[in-house]
């Protein structure tokens, strides 16, 4: 039984030294949180984009910027690349 | 206009419903495993599930009939707050994405059904592992009630009056589950989506051009809500209203992905690389979630007011009444459907992950430790009949006007398992009877805060909803906060201190019986699952 009392468990060394590189992609999905639970940032309703006021499509736009994030750190920090 | 029975609309609603019961039945057959007499194969479909399956799968489980019925019908009544759904269904799959792939792996390894037999395998704590186990028992419960409100306002709208439709609709997904398993709802889900997808874009093209524009909505909109005694409802967001948008969106965030039902859908997964894939691809529901949300504002702009029932309006019906009210009767039939088979397919998922909880941290941990894999799925099959069951006596017993607050309620529960699950997946520096007290903190003060939250709307005086008003600590202010993350606050700090003390104190940390690769397992390959299940080892 492996058991650690402290620190987490993030693989033996070489696994930790082949990640590494990898995970400072995953700071990329800090964008989707600041950029839509910061509501101050979109709370307004001018430009409005075919009469949607910019609250809506902004919200609705991350959608698809949030796709493309994950699409690259999944080609970036991929076990099976 | 709804006062009688619409015969092409019953007609067509009925034919889709038979179809995809009868679908149901056969998945039992589908990529047919020996037998379906373990809960590897009836509570997980053979964790075989590729990312195509995968995909149609968890978007049925995640996006309920709560999408389809709750968030327009808040937008309606509420405006903007009841876009919170856009960001939440955003947010959640980075935030999945960080915890899924370690989450199946170990799971996949150590024979794991369900997150609470991963927290007493981890922690080595068969009392942490139940406290879980029930804790998301009692927060799937509602939601699985609040799937049968979508199919009761629809019903409501075809014209059927009676508690009756209701009982035949979740008998027959009480038999074909217990049938089949996961893989009826994993099959049905083609059907459910499929529909969905079809009806939300006919309906977001088609209404706006009848309604003249988007600019003629949002006008609408704000005229009523100006005209409204509510001081809170907008289009845009008041400012005491942006904190407590933001927790909820957060909270219901990293709630979603830690119920069981959310975590049954991702171990029936075949591979990390087919979990990978089907979360890059998931939020293209939350495209269709914001369409949807949008639908309140057109039933506004098309002048629909919510039936009402024993004397109360029963907004959940203003989606419904919009499709009755602006397409044919063909398409407004296949939108019913649409909107209750999408009430099936998370309703089977629940209760089979309800169910399995049931059957491996209490059942078997408890009572039968030497239950054999044909055992632990004849008492899961029967206790999904017992929680579809006790759904259905939720809802006919108690209001269901604002089920997205059950829901709400149910999320402030569930996230109190969040420590003891997601920071397990990391670390097992915090102590088992840490984890214990700060769930039992998070879970009183929770519910604590829920009994003292009034809903001046409807002179509620308790459970008015999931929103704390931060003027209970003494701050002169309107501002409010999802009790959630007040609650989760709580739980964590609980948790760390109490962690501190006993590590101190030299207190027996729990056997962790999995080993670091164990989190890192990419797929069977090369790699058979460990013989031994969880159990049946040493007892800790």
């Amino acid at each position: 039984m492996t058991h650690q009392p402290k620190g987490p468990d993030s693989g033996n060394g070489a696994e930790r030294a082949r990640q590494a590189g990898g995970r400072a992609w995953y700071l990329l999905f800090l964008l989707p949180m600041v950029g839509t639970l910061v509501p101050p940032i979109y709370n307004t309703k001018d430009p409005t984009l075919i009469g949607i006021p910019f609250f809506y499509w902004y919200l609705m736009a991350w959608v698809l910027v949030t796709v493309v994030l994950m699409i690259i750190v999944n080609r970036f920090t991929g076990d099976d690349r | 206009m709804i006062a009688t029975v619409n015969g092409v609309q019953l007609g067509v609603f009925i034919a889709l419903f038979g179809f995809v019961s009868v679908l149901g039945f056969l998945a039992a057959n589908w990529r047919r495993a020996e037998s379906l007499a373990s809960l590897d194969e009836w509570g997980l479909g053979g964790r075989k599930f590729g990312a195509w399956i995968s995909w149609f799968l968890i978007g049925g489980d995640l996006y309920t009939a709560y999408t389809f019925v709750a968030v327009p019908a808040l937008v309606f009544g509420a405006g903007a707050i009841g876009f919170f759904a856009v960001p939440y269904t955003i947010v959640v799959y980075p935030l999945v994405f960080l915890v899924a792939l370690r989450m199946w792996s170990v799971c996949h390894r150590r024979g794991y059904v369900t997150p609470a037999d991963f927290v007493r395998g981890r922690h080595g704590s068969r009392t942490l592992g139940l406290a879980i186990a029930l804790t998301g028992i009692v927060a799937t419960m509602p939601y699985i009630a609040l799937q049968l409100v979508g199919i009761q306002a629809v019903l409501k709208v075809i014209g059927l009056k009676g508690h009756w439709p209701l009982i035949i609709a979740f008998a027959v997904l009480a038999a074909y589950t217990y049938q089949s398993g996961l893989r009826a709802p994993a099959l049905i889900a083609f059907i459910k989506d499929g529909l969905i997808y079809v009806v939300v874009l006919v309906a977001i093209i088609y209404i706006p051009i009848k309604l003249h524009g988007f600019d003629d909505i949002f006008a609408a909109a704000d005229k009523q809500f100006a005209s409204s005694p509510n001081p809170a409802d907008s289009t845009l967001l008041a400012g005491p209203q942006q904190l407590g948008f933001s927790t909820l969106a957060l909270g219901s965030a990293l709630a979603l992905f830690i119920y069981p039902h959310s975590v049954t859908a991702l171990l029936a997964s075949r591979s990390r690389r087919t979990i990978r894939r089907t979360l890059t691809a998931l939020p293209a529901y939350s495209m269709l979630l914001g369409l949807l949300a949008l639908l309140g504002y057109m039933a506004i702009a098309a002048g629909v007011t919510p039936i009402t029932t024993d004397g109360k309006p029963d907004v959940n019906t203003i989606v419904p009444l919009l499709f009755d009210k602006m397409f044919n009767d063909w398409l407004s039939g296949v939108a019913f459907a649409a909107v209750a088979i999408g009430a099936l397919v998370p309703a089977a998922i629940m209760s089979i992950a309800a169910a399995n909880l049931f059957t491996r941290s209490v059942y078997r941990e408890y009572f039968r430790p030497e239950a054999t894999p044909q055992e632990e799925a004849r008492v899961s099959k029967l206790t999904s009949l017992v929680v579809k069951a006790g759904a259905v006596v939720v809802i006919i017993a108690i209001d269901p006007q604002f089920s997205i607050d059950l829901q709400l309620i149910g999320g402030v529960i569930v996230l109190q398992t969040l420590p003891a699950i997601v920071l397990g997946l990391y670390t097992v520096w915090f102590h088992r009877w840490a984890l214990l007290a700060g769930w039992a903190a998070g879970l009183t003060t929770g519910l604590i805060m829920l009994y003292k939250t009034p809903n001046p709307l409807t002179g509620k005086e308790h459970f008015g909803g999931a929103q704390y008003a931060l003027s209970h600590f003494g701050f002169d202010t309107m501002v409010t906060i999802y009790t959630g993350i007040l609650a989760l606050a709580v739980n964590l700090a609980v948790t760390a201190v109490g962690s501190l003390i006993l590590h101190a104190a030299h207190a027996p940390a729990g056997t962790d019986e999995t080993e670091a690769p164990d989190y890192h397992l990419e797929s069977d390959e090369g790699l058979r699952p460990l013989p031994v299940s969880p159990g049946q080892e040493a007892p800790a």
